[in-house]
């Protein structure tokens, strides 16, 4: 039997310790270091209890054990990603991006997995760009011109994080950018709210579009079928509002509830990245087998 | 009652946008914003109900594009200062705020969800450091404790924001509500606090002038209430009560009342009333700008706007969550199917 | 003397006058999932003890984990709680949990280093355990979708000294400024920084935290080692005396009996806002001489009561005596228990128990 994929993660925070949990159930992958910087960290402990290595030497960890990794997983921070990605291109690492940190090319694995395998850093854009870009993609691909796409996400106020709340603007430029170009819409405008409400509510998207003859029909198969397809690796995916015409917008809706490996259920918004990544690392595990 | 000097910010442009589904004229904001300049008012602000870069189909798309109606509105504002309102999430710095900037916007009233105030620390940050002037605003503040709201002043105070407006988004503040938040507010604050009320139960005045008896030393008003829902406070209904009361401030009473007279001509097919819709909008504590939404949805869907109103406050929606009235009426009509 | 009965005996009728005589219950704890740390101790016993009770006889059906230290000791003392099917114990210290149970409901953090001479010996160990463990805490609760309610338990030493003439101390009652460098200080700075680390947690996280402030308590459990006015004077008696009050006796304090007092903890557990604090204790004050004629009067042979005409200030603490009217207002919680029949009580298990 072919080997699993020998992974590691960076940044040992929530997300990193989400994704931990996620590797460790793949069939493919397998996690072989975790670096961050504290290793009294709830994440580092977790790990440490789950008998993978731990290293609180960061960068340096994965560089002193890059030959028994294929694959790193960034959950740093965009800061970080900027010099850490130039590490990992010298080390000959694949490279899974989870900041917003726009270096790599941009994987929707639903979308454009093929395209990707190529690459040796791959963006993750957004948790409203996983949501939204492959209904965006689907519409796209019935509907000849876009005139305009939008994007709106609703998520729980306590899973953003202080990251989330600080970078709010470049959460909005990276899920227009990642929109535009997956629908290629003339514009695109992204929107985030975060809502207080207890209990906490689920990640919500909403994706409209001004298109001049929208084919219903059409639109509603291919967003059924790329429902389906975001499903397998996203259990969480649901279709709420199936695509209609309101007030000349075409509309759909959907809400992504989180796995609660580590991080709490309603935090689809976190959840829903990390299953983005994990399905990109695995694809490459699958090519390798291949080849 | 306090002898200081009541600051007067009217938002009829940015407000009453809500009122018109953001199809506010080139000759309607001209004309408006001339007249209003001559009242003394303050500020006069500007812009997308929701604000800057807010323009969209989630909430209705501006009939004039947002850099032309800055443009037009600091033409013939000279005696007011210009104001936009910011709601991160929607507007960011590298492309809405750097424009206004460029454009001479005077004040910038950076706004969040009443418990979400650390949102605003970046945009109020870079606008300060611009040498701009920049206020905090809390929106839908019946949702939160003096306690809470006076933590999320605080962090905007810190930030930078130089008063801190509480705005009663729903209309759905009694004026006991107003006396314990702008009271403990205005107690606990540096900064000046200010009041912003909507009209939903018929209280915007009422509760305006309580407000400044607690402490607010500003206050919103719109020509004839021109606003989202029901209306905000009456501005020539604020500026003769004032005027009774002896309160002063830098309006001109008589050009408020010519200013609102145009008004009432100008916005004639828009003006806000009271009916079931907002009375319901206001009980449930929806935000005012869900109003014109849900009428045309429930329309279009054949559902009771107010059954659409009660399962929206059930799920504690916040303003930008437009998208969710679709949902709830797209549910309520396959019930009813 | 009364009639001789097992200890447990007194506490089931303990458990079971409670319910009684408080109407309401608990009601939003029904399928809950509590985590309580410090769940073997005084308060922890007594909250496992009522629980027991509302899934008995109310069918609440709530589960609980009880994180603790000193699990074989508890063992040996309470092995009918031990034995519940309901309640999960992990021996640990709760600065060693990765995580919480995902479907944790409440948290009722009560795990604090109190015993006053620790504190005198070894500040630096007792004031790392209570700030640590508290952050710890929160930041595990962080990953919690479920959370409703996480209650602190601080203390009455928060508010500092008080004025001689204070008759009572309300939420709000803050008092001098506590000085760091007193031997004493450190137990209260280290709940007032847990309190901090609350308050943080709450507006930074948006965690539900609620505070409680016990005062002082008495009854089945309570360990009589305890340097306390109360507890010494009924560990004096049952050595046969004499009381040694070492103030001339005028001093006040109160007294809450602990099923009260959990009941309390409870349902300030259920019905508590984020950010609401409060006091937990009985407002009914009592002298120091009168509370040991209280307690010299259960025995036959009543034990000498040896006053002093020493410092009666004690440092700014003369009266301690809660003002309970929020608790009492906003959550319409009783006090069932008066000072002489929670004496009575506690004297009748102490002596039953052997544990004097």
């Amino acid at each position: 039997m072919q080997r699993k994929l020998r992974t590691a993660i960076i940044g040992t925070g929530n997300i990193g310790t989400d994704l931990l949990v996620k590797i460790t159930r793949s069939e493919y992958l397998e996690c072989v270091l975790c670096a961050g910087r504290n290793l009294n960290s709830p994440g580092m402990k977790k790990a440490s209890g789950m008998n993978i290595p731990v290293s609180p030497n960061s960068i340096d960890a994965i560089i002193q054990s890059a030959g028994d990794i294929d694959l790193v997983f960034d959950a740093t921070s965009a800061q970080d990603h900027y010099t850490n990605s130039k590490i990992f291109r010298e080390l000959g690492l694949i490279a899974i991006d989870l900041t917003p940190s726009r270096v790599g090319k941009m994987c929707i694995p639903a979308v454009n997995m093929q395209d990707c395998l190529e690459e040796d850093n791959l963006n993750m854009v957004t948790c409203g760009g996983q949501a939204s870009i492959p209904l965006a993609y689907a519409i796209a691909s019935v509907n000849k011109e876009i005139e305009y796409i939008e994007t709106i996400s609703s998520i729980a106020s306590r899973s953003a994080g202080p990251a989330t709340r600080i970078n709010l603007d470049e959460y909005l430029q990276t899920t227009e950018m990642g929109i535009k170009s997956f629908s290629n819409a003339d514009r695109s405008k992204a929107i985030l709210n975060l809502n207080p409400a207890v209990p906490c509510v689920d990640m919500q998207t909403t994706v409209l579009a001004k298109i001049a003859n929208p084919d219903l029909v059409g639109t509603k198969e291919a967003i059924l079928k790329m429902v389906a397809k975001l499903q397998t690796y996203i259990p969480g995916y649901e279709l709420i509002v199936e695509p209609m015409i309101e007030n000349g917008r075409l509309a759909v809706m959907v809400r992504v509830r989180g796995l609660g490996d580590y991080l709490p259920s309603f935090a689809g918004n976190l959840d829903i990245i990390n299953c983005a990544a994990i399905a990109a690392a695995e694809a490459f595990a699958k090519k390798r087998a291949q080849a | 009652m306090s002898t200081k000097k009541i600051i007067i910010t009217d938002p009829s442009l940015r407000d009453g946008s809500h009122a018109c589904s953001h199809q506010i004229t080139e000759e309607q904001l001209l004309a408006y914003a001339k007249s209003a300049d001559e009242t003394g008012v303050d500020y006069i602000e500007v812009g997308h109900g929701n604000g800057l870069g807010a323009s969209s189909l989630q909430l209705g798309e501006n009939l004039i594009e947002e850099k032309r109606m800055l443009q037009l509105a600091r033409s013939v504002i000279h005696k007011s200062k210009l104001s936009v309102h910011v709601m991160p999430g929607f507007a960011t710095i590298e492309r809405e705020i750097r424009q206004a900037m460029d454009i001479g916007v005077d004040l910038f009233r950076v706004a969040s969800h009443c418990t979400e105030a650390d949102i605003t620390m970046r945009h109020i940050n870079y606008i300060r450091a611009q040498g701009k002037e920049v206020w905090g605003i809390l929106m839908m503040t019946h949702l939160a404790t003096k306690e809470v709201l006076l933590e999320e002043a605080q962090k905007m105070q810190s930030y930078g924001a130089k008063a801190i407006v509480l705005m009663d988004s729903a209309g759905a503040f009694l004026p006991a509500d107003v006396e314990s938040k702008i009271g403990h507010l205005s107690q606990h604050l540096v900064v000046p606090v200010g009041f912003h009320a909507h009209n939903n139960m018929g209280l915007s005045v009422a509760n305006s002038l309580t407000a400044i008896n607690a402490g607010a030393s500003i206050v919103d008003a719109t020509a004839c209430g021109f606003g989202a829902g029901a209306g905000n406070t009456p501005i020539e209904l604020l500026a003769a009560a004032m005027f009774q009361l002896k309160l002063d401030s830098n309006l001109d009473l008589y050009k408020v009342l010519e200013t609102s007279d145009l008004a009432r001509v100008l916005f004639a097919k828009n003006l806000p009333f009271s009916n079931s819709t907002t009375v319901v909008s206001g009980i449930t504590g929806i935000f005012s700008g869900f109003a014109k939404i849900v009428e045309r949805v429930s329309k279009e869907l054949k559902v009771d706007p107010k059954d659409v109103f009660f399962e929206l406050g059930r799920r504690k929606v916040i303003g930008g969550q437009e998208d969710l009235i679709l949902e709830v009426a797209s549910e309520l009509s396959k019930k009813n199917n | 003397m009364p009639s001789i009965k097992k200890p447990i005996d007194i506490v089931k009728q303990d458990v079971l006058n409670i319910f009684e005589m408080h109407s309401q219950l608990p009601e939003p704890l029904r399928n809950a999932h509590i985590f309580i740390t410090g769940g073997t101790g005084f308060l922890g016993s007594w909250l496992l003890e009522l629980i027991c009770g509302l899934n008995d006889q109310f069918d609440f059906k709530i589960k609980a984990t009880i994180a603790s230290r000193s699990m074989s000791k508890f063992i040996k003392s309470h092995p009918h709680l031990v034995a519940r099917k309901e309640f999960t114990f992990q021996p640990n210290d709760v600065r060693n949990l990765i995580e919480l149970p995902h479907d944790t409901t409440h948290i009722i953090h009560a795990a604090a280093t109190s015993s006053r001479d620790f504190f005198a010996s070894f500040p630096t160990t007792a004031f790392e355990n209570n700030v640590d463990a508290t952050l710890q805490i929160f930041r595990r609760a962080v990953q919690l979708g479920s959370i409703q309610n996480i209650l602190l338990v601080s203390s009455s030493l928060v508010y500092g000294k008080q004025p001689d003439d204070a008759l009572s101390i309300a939420e709000d009652s803050f008092g001098g400024v506590i000085n760091p460098f007193d031997t004493n200080s450190v137990y209260a700075e280290s709940k007032r920084a847990c309190e901090a680390a609350a308050a943080a947690f709450l507006t930074e996280m948006k965690l539900p935290i609620s505070i409680a402030r016990p005062f002082s308590f008495i009854g089945p459990y309570q360990s009589l080692d305890l340097p306390w006015a109360i507890t010494n004077f009924m560990q004096e008696a049952f050595k046969g005396g004499p009381i040694n009050i070492m103030t001339d006796g005028s001093v006040v304090r109160s007294a809450m009996y602990a099923s009260d007092f959990a009941n309390w903890i409870l349902h300030i557990t259920a019905y508590a806002q984020p950010r609401a604090v409060y006091n937990v204790g009985s407002s009914e004050p009592v002298n120091l001489l009168s509370l040991a004629k209280m307690i010299s009067s259960y025995f036959k042979d009543e034990p000498k009561i040896i006053t002093s005409s020493g410092n009666n200030t004690l440092g700014g603490r003369r009266n301690v005596v809660p003002n309970v009217s929020k608790a009492q207002k906003e959550l319409q919680l009783k006090i069932t228990v008066n000072m002489e029949e929670a004496v009575r009580r506690s004297m009748e298990w102490h002596s039953t128990n052997q544990y004097h």
